[in-house]
């Protein structure tokens, strides 16, 4: 009987680097092409938020709750909201752009949530577009290096061709503590209700 | 006795479908009874699970049958040339409050010649771009102190970047609107779908050209698009033209060519829609670049660049400033107005976003007025049909009136979560941002004639579809009965007198008043100054407690099948109450709701067939929110 524990991840990276694109490839091995059914994502987390688990052996597997974000410089004030309970984040840049668009704009989602996340956040740096390679601009050396220099999980990857995807989820799973992260507390696991809640939950309750 | 004639055919219909609800007797209103058995009645096939309906085929809103049946093809002329002439009457009065009736009632405007009609009207664009002519109407010079001229001539065939100083945000607005056009229109050919993107990315880079001051965010893009869908046909595809295009039509949520008069004389000066033979668009769109740009300098375009602008300036200036502190305040409001309207709803959503703060499920809905997350055209038509008649603060009202509506459907999926979604309430996030099916209702259609839409390559829609008008009446309610700034939702502590919200009374009042001083310059004076109060980001003192809920939180939600049939019947009994007490607080006559009570008990006793009477209760039931929405409004007036 294996054991699914489940982790909050928050995606994060610059204006079509493939955020949406990378978690479609890993959740239902899909890749659509943006210009003919791929839709913006707006604020947070809304029809764009899935579900994927992976085996990581036969006893163990790692349930992610995905949470997809919007781009744009502008929504990046509620990013906190999502991040600051997450168990692991995956900051994504273009490798075709140079470094200092989307790679820049990576390093500095990787200060904010050095800043403001549970310290105990796995984050997982990802160069995209890896099909592209041809028309790189950002170099593997480049990436590798911000992330060895912070502690961060590092991969280049295509969603397009899904070659690296699913490596780097199962890496970050890996990495994830074994124990049930710590939004869940083995009380509320068992559902058991805590003081003062009775005016918190919802009339329709049967208790 | 009249609880003996109701509850049997209830419990009919209710066998006709599923009888699963999330119901407890704890949850029972008369409101969401009703809710339920709108949503049932609005959907005739039986609740199957998402997988085995994902591939069903057949689009939501789209009634490509009706329009070729012949025996519903009289009844649809009939209502459609009723509502045409109605709406001409108040166009003709320059009626707002007829205007913004109509649009809550079934089938809306009617037709999407009066569509086209009316939202220049309702946006009072004449007001704004007199000075150019009504009939020229090519746009003022632009106010951006540059004095460039943007005009919709043909002679501008460049997508403005040739004209103008370039607005920081043009980048992204190409990021965005090479991904538009996605879920609406269905199946458009790549080479089509190439020249609509171009033609958005023109209309928001001339927008945000003449006011520089605006600031573009993402789902700007789908709320223009929605314009634009209504204004520019469909452009034909390089090949295989008749066919596809009439596939096209159909797959937009619309009537066939000729706006679903087909070989009908139309009664009215109303022009018939044809599309095909449009002169402004089709020749011109055979592909080659040079001729692709010319349709933007016909009437059309003109006119959907004026909308553009006073969509930006006066509606969702609120969104475009530099920051998101509007939308905070707004999603503020909301949280209060679902406290006032269902405290249970309220509670249960402030538990499934990851910190129990605002409702940020429903950003994109306000942000970019459902355009993001509906699924088809005509419903959302509709929904901007139903806004644009009235101050922007009705998006907050028509959010809380979706969520009060799809409310037992979520119920219901929730209870099916069992004991993970107890666990992790934020499960439940993806079924509060998903937006149920929202059917474009008419008085020959309440309810949809086919299965609802899926995306048949993205995640099937978990709901079964709710009628616009049952949710436009309960917008309409909520309203007046929770007015935005007065007690307990007092969104005037939060909202700043430059906020749209505000600054819509002044626009009102330049429609009787031209001396007013109310311009687009004035409007764009507004661009975030006071959009919202100072100190208006701090926290409510009634704000859920924090982090910990997450954690707590044990809910259960009982579903007692066997009773749902009682429970509905029950419902249906209150809300005959709710209404008659409501009109008559509302100062509507008695004999009024009456008549309407007494034909929705005749009705039942009257009909045979259990499908029949589903279909004749239907019917009686969009006659019972007429009448609701007739009451509310007499109470405004």
């Amino acid at each position: 009987m294996s054991r699914t524990t489940s982790f909050k991840l928050v995606l994060l990276g610059e204006s079509a680097v493939g955020k949406s694109s990378l978690v479609l490839r890993f959740v239902r091995n899909e890749f659509s092409d943006f210009r003919i059914n791929h839709r913006v994502s707006i604020g947070f987390a809304g029809a764009a938020f899935l579900t994927q688990t992976v085996n990581l052996d036969d006893n163990t597997a790692v349930k992610f709750e995905i949470w997809d974000t919007a781009g744009q410089e502008r929504y990046k004030s509620l990013a906190p909201i999502y991040f600051r309970n997450s168990n692991a984040a995956v900051i994504v840049y273009d490798i075709t752009q140079p470094p200092e668009t989307s790679f820049e704009k990576a390093k500095t989602w990787v200060r904010e949530l050095q800043r403001q996340a549970d310290p105990g956040i796995v984050i997982m740096l990802v160069g995209n577009k890896l099909d592209l390679s041809a028309s790189r601009k950002t170099s593997t050396e480049l990436g590798k290096q911000f992330a060895d220099e912070e502690g961060l999980l590092f991969a280049e990857a295509s969603a397009k061709s899904g070659e690296g995807v699913e490596g780097l989820f199962m890496e970050i799973a890996r990495k994830l503590p074994a124990n049930p992260p710590p939004t869940r507390t083995p009380a509320s696991r068992q559902g058991v209700r805590v003081e003062g809640q009775a005016e918190e939950t919802p009339s329709a309750c049967n208790c | 006795m009249a609880n003996l004639q109701l509850e049997e055919p209830s419990r009919h219909l209710l066998c006709a479908s599923q009888p699963t609800f999330a119901l407890s007797k704890g949850t029972l209103s008369a409101r969401a009874s009703l809710m339920i058995l709108a949503a049932r009645l609005g959907s005739p096939a039986p609740v199957t699970h998402p997988s085995a309906t994902a591939r069903r085929p057949g689009v939501m809103g789209a009634r490509p049958n009706r329009s070729e049946s012949n025996g519903a093809k009289t009844a649809s002329k009939d209502w459609v040339r009723r509502r045409e002439m109605l709406v001409d009457q108040a166009l003709e009065d320059d009626d707002l409050e007829a205007l913004k009736r109509i649009s809550a009632l079934p089938g809306g405007f009617g037709s999407d010649a009066s569509r086209k009609k009316v939202w220049p009207v309702l946006l009072n664009t004449a007001h704004y771009f007199a000075a150019a002519g009504p009939s020229q109407a090519t746009h003022a010079t632009s106010m951006n102190g540059h004095g460039q001229h943007h005009s919709e001539s043909a002679e501008d065939d460049s997508p403005d970047v040739n004209s103008g100083t370039e607005h920081p945000d043009e980048s992204q607005v190409l990021l965005d609107t090479k991904r538009s056009f996605v879920s609406y229109p269905k199946h458009l050919a790549p080479e089509t779908k190439r020249v609509m993107q171009a033609d958005l990315q023109h209309l928001i880079v001339g927008v945000l050209r003449e006011y520089p001051s605006l600031s573009y965010f993402q789902g700007f893009h789908d709320i223009m698009s929605v314009l634009y869908l209504t204004y520019i046909p469909i452009p034909e595809p390089p090949r295989s033209r008749s066919s596809s295009r009439n596939r096209v039509q159909r797959e937009r949520g619309e009537k066939p060519v000729n706006g679903g008069m087909t070989g009908e004389k139309r009664g009215r000066s109303a022009s018939p829609r044809r599309v095909a033979t449009h002169p402004d668009t089709l020749s011109p769109l055979d592909g080659s670049a040079g001729t692709v740009e010319r349709h933007r300098g016909g009437a059309n375009w003109k006119t959907l660049r004026q909308l553009a602008a006073v969509v930006s300036l006066c509606r969702i200036r609120d969104a475009m400033g530099k920051g998101l502190e509007g939308m905070m305040g707004l999603l503020r409001i909301l949280k209060r107005v679902l406290k006032a309207a269902d405290p249970e709803l309220a509670r249960f959503s402030s538990h499934i976003s990851p910190v129990p703060t605002l409702p940020f499920f429903a950003l994109s809905w306000i942000l970019c007025l459902f355009s993001h997350d509906v699924d088809s055209l005509e419903p959302i038509q509709r929904m901007f049909d139903f806004l644009l008649a009235r101050n922007p603060i009705s998006a907050i009202y028509l959010a809380v009136a979706i969520l009060v509506a799809k409310k037992p459907q979520m119920f219901r999926m929730a209870k099916g979560l069992g004991s993970e979604g107890e666990r992790d309430p934020s499960l439940l996030h993806p079924l509060f941002a998903r937006l149920p099916p929202l059917y474009a209702d008419t008085p020959d259609a309440p309810q949809p004639d086919i299965a609802p839409s899926q995306r048949a390559d993205d995640d099937p829609n978990p709901y079964e579809p709710i009628p616009l008008s049952l949710v436009f009446a309960l917008t309409d309610k909520l309203m007046v009965q929770y007015p935005w700034d007065e007690a307990p939702i007092r969104g005037d502590e939060i909202m700043g007198e430059g906020s749209v919200v505000y600054s819509y009374e002044r626009e009102i009042a330049a429609r009787k008043d031209f001396e007013s001083g109310w311009t687009l310059e004035t409007a764009v004076q507004l661009v975030d100054k006071e959009v919202v109060k100072p100190g208006s980001g701090e926290a409510d003192e009634d704000e859920e407690p924090s982090l910990p809920v997450i954690k707590r939180l044990r809910w259960r939600i009982r579903v007692p099948r066997d009773k749902a049939g009682t429970a509905v019947a029950v419902g249906i009994v209150l809300v005959g109450v709710g209404i008659a007490a409501y009109s008559t607080r509302a100062g509507g006559s008695r004999s009024d709701w009456r008549r309407w009570w007494a034909a929705v008990i005749h009705e039942w006793v009257g009909t045979n067939s259990g499908v029949g009477r589903a279909r004749e209760y239907w019917r009686v039931w969009v006659g019972v929110v007429e009448n609701v929405v007739g009451s509310v409004r007499d109470a405004v007036v």
